[in-house]
């Protein structure tokens, strides 16, 4: 209700703000139209949201043995932003190795990702030392030399 | 048949296996999906020659949909959405120690629905698009319209919340500059923002990174993989649900063809067809029943060609994967609709070709390589979780070359998240980012036209084929009201009473 209300004030004001004044013509005839619908649809499922409020109290009552990982989730979204900040901030030369006629870049998306995967694993509760170690140096290069140096896809 | 001949060459077939072998594990494996691996490869095939993106998109788009199968049969986890029905009586016959046979009933199946499919596209194509020619602007905004109302309806147990996410795609969809006027809209002074909000990092963290983030909330990291028994199957015994095979195709190909419908709606339906149809089965369906593996796998892969077919030819997407390759199109420049074939026959070529060939590798693989993959799909879920999290930052940045798209992927993902709490389903609203500038732009156009004649309303409204389409959107939101159903429903004695 409040996306279709806002797009709704929105489109209003800046059609009145525009040269334009020609509805048919008007980059913001379908966004009301949209809102308008958006609105509707909102009443339609708050009305049924509350004819089923007491139901919903019922059955919350037999869920509750299932117990949801909110923590779990707010963890893993502020690890993924520290992962976007080292890579968007953080600014380190590339350093290139060549073995076997196949080069390996090491730059700040290999050192990034690494410790990325490294956290995340032992966040997940992977206990093995070996895999902990392994796999986000093991995965980082795959990664590096499949995209940067076959495919030559650009990496973040 | 010669023009899709000479498409072939050695490259291009090798090209389409690779993409099957990529499709095998990326649709086999909990986690990662067809349309995750789809959009991965949009931007990795930036830069290739377009036949060959297409090559390879082809190869993961046929063998990724069956290979949901394989986890579906030895793990009850679908590892596509439309192989959903597929665990129904596949779980349970492996768990009779069959799982063998419903590997191979799952790959023969899967073949012949494929290339019904595909058959279906090369044959129907080109009248579709000569239909498609008549078409008016108010004709291309009612069938995306007609799209969105059947994806709602059949993607979500509540319509309401169904139409409520294909509204939310649409107005993502208007962010960005006006393709008419030019006039920034939404931007809110985001220079970002200006070129809109793009498909792949959209897609990527609705189907990919809130994928990550349900699992972890659910903290449902654990997985039991049943044992493969090998056991002697003869073609000929597989063979002789052909008759099945051959209607439940026919259903996945016209569901297919259906925009917003797919895979799963049409393995449903052909799943309680065969019900309906197969008297005194040899195990009951629901215990391990091989019909039903037969009509959900092979309607399933049916709606490969059949989801093509309104995609070629309206540039109309008939699923989430269609939408996708959509986009593939849009960046190598081309332009699917009514007059694709006629311009770009080559590329119709290739995609048929693709197919065709990717079905011959899914027979291949699913029986020699998917009995062995039994030890792939155990990965554990703590492992391939952070995998997926950097699979989906690379796929994100790889397609526009900024850092904004893996933002706006994260913040996608974290909406796909709440979405799915809150039973809200994804399909509808990135089928409605998909179409939402196709409506926006040919919604102006038919009532700029409009404007122009006497009576605007018959000038909108007027021809016929307007007429049924306005007609089918309108039976299809109607009969999805909680009145009407009720109604419907009763009997004539319970109306009089």
């Amino acid at each position: 209700m409040i996306i279709g209300v806002s797009l709704i004030i929105y489109s209003l004001i800046s059609y009145s703000q525009s040269f334009n004044q020609d509805w048919s013509q008007s980059p913001y005839a379908f966004p009301i139209l949209v809102a308008i619908f958006i609105c509707l649809l909102s009443t339609s499922l708050l009305v049924s949201g509350i004819k089923k409020n007491k139901d919903s109290i019922d059955n919350n009552k037999d869920n509750l043995s299932v117990k949801p990982n909110i923590k779990g989730v707010a963890v893993i979204l502020l690890i993924s932003a520290v992962y976007y900040f080292a890579l968007a901030v953080v600014d380190m030369p590339i350093i290139t190795l060549t073995i076997l006629s196949l080069s390996i870049s090491f730059s700040t998306f290999e050192i990034s990702t690494i410790i990325f995967l490294f956290v995340l694993l032992k966040y997940l509760k992977v206990s093995k030392n070996v895999l902990l170690i392994f796999i986000p140096i093991i995965t980082t290069i795959l990664l590096s030399i499949a995209f940067r140096t076959l495919l030559h896809v650009l990496l973040p | 048949m010669l023009e899709i001949l000479s498409i072939v060459d050695i490259r291009f077939i090798m090209l389409v296996f690779v993409g099957s072998v990529a499709g095998l594990f990326v649709g086999s494996i909990p986690g990662l999906s067809v349309s995750m691996a789809t959009a991965l490869l949009v931007s990795i095939t930036y830069t290739w020659n377009t036949t060959d993106a297409l090559a390879t998109i082809m190869g993961v788009y046929v063998v990724g949909v069956f290979s949901g199968a394989v986890s579906a049969i030895l793990i009850n986890i679908p590892g596509a959405p439309s192989s959903v029905v597929t665990t129904l009586d596949g779980y349970p016959l492996a768990h009779r120690g069959e799982s063998h046979k419903a590997l191979f009933y799952a790959t023969i199946y899967s073949f012949i629905g494929s290339l019904f499919g595909l058959i279906a596209l090369w044959l129907l194509a080109k009248p579709v698009s000569n239909i498609a020619l008549k078409f008016t602007p108010m004709d291309y905004f009612l069938l995306a319209l007609f799209g969105l109302a059947t994806v709602g309806s059949v993607t979500s147990k509540n319509y309401t919340k169904g139409l409520m996410s294909a509204a939310l795609g649409l107005t993502v969809s208007m962010i960005g500059l006006d393709p008419i006027m030019g006039t920034p809209r939404m931007t809110f002074n985001v220079s970002d923002l200006q070129a809109g909000i793009a498909i792949v990092p959209a897609l990527v963290g609705l189907f990919g990174f809130s994928e990550v983030l349900s699992v972890i909330y659910d903290n449902n990291l654990e997985q039991v993989v049943l044992q493969l028994t090998k056991m002697k199957l003869s073609v000929k015994e597989s063979l002789k649900h052909w008759k099945l095979a051959l209607y439940s195709s026919s259903i996945g190909t016209v569901i297919g063809a259906l925009p917003g419908a797919g895979g799963p709606v049409a393995a449903f339906i052909s799943y309680n067809e065969a019900k309906r149809i197969t008297k005194n089965p040899k195990i009951p369906f629901g215990e391990g029943a091989v019909e039903g593996i037969v009509a959900s796998e092979s309607s399933n892969n049916a709606c490969i060609g059949g989801a093509l077919i309104p995609m070629l030819t309206l540039a109309v997407p008939g699923d989430a994967v269609t939408a996708i390759l959509l986009s593939v199109f849009y960046v190598h420049g081309l332009k699917p609709g009514p007059m694709f074939i006629k311009e770009s026959p080559e590329m119709f070529n290739a995609i048929i070709a693709g197919g065709i060939i990717a079905c011959f590798a899914l027979l291949v693989l699913g029986l020699l390589v998917a009995p062995k993959i039994s030890k792939v799909i155990s990965v554990p879920k703590n492992i391939l979780l952070p995998i997926v999290v950097v699979l989906c930052v690379i796929g994100s940045f790889a397609c526009n070359n900024r850092l904004f798209d893996v933002i706006l992927m994260f913040m996608f993902g974290l909406i796909g998240f709440l979405m799915r709490r809150f039973d809200y389903p994804a399909a509808p609203m990135v089928l409605a980012i998909v179409l939402g500038g196709m409506m926006d732009s040919n919604f102006r156009r038919a009532v700029s036209l409009a404007s122009s004649t006497d009576n605007m309303l018959l000038s909108m409204f007027g021809r016929p084929i307007t007429i049924v389409l306005l007609t089918l959107t309108i039976l299809i939101i109607l009969s999805n009201i909680p009145m009407v159903k009720k109604l419907l429903s009763k009997t004539p004695l319970e109306i009089n009473k």
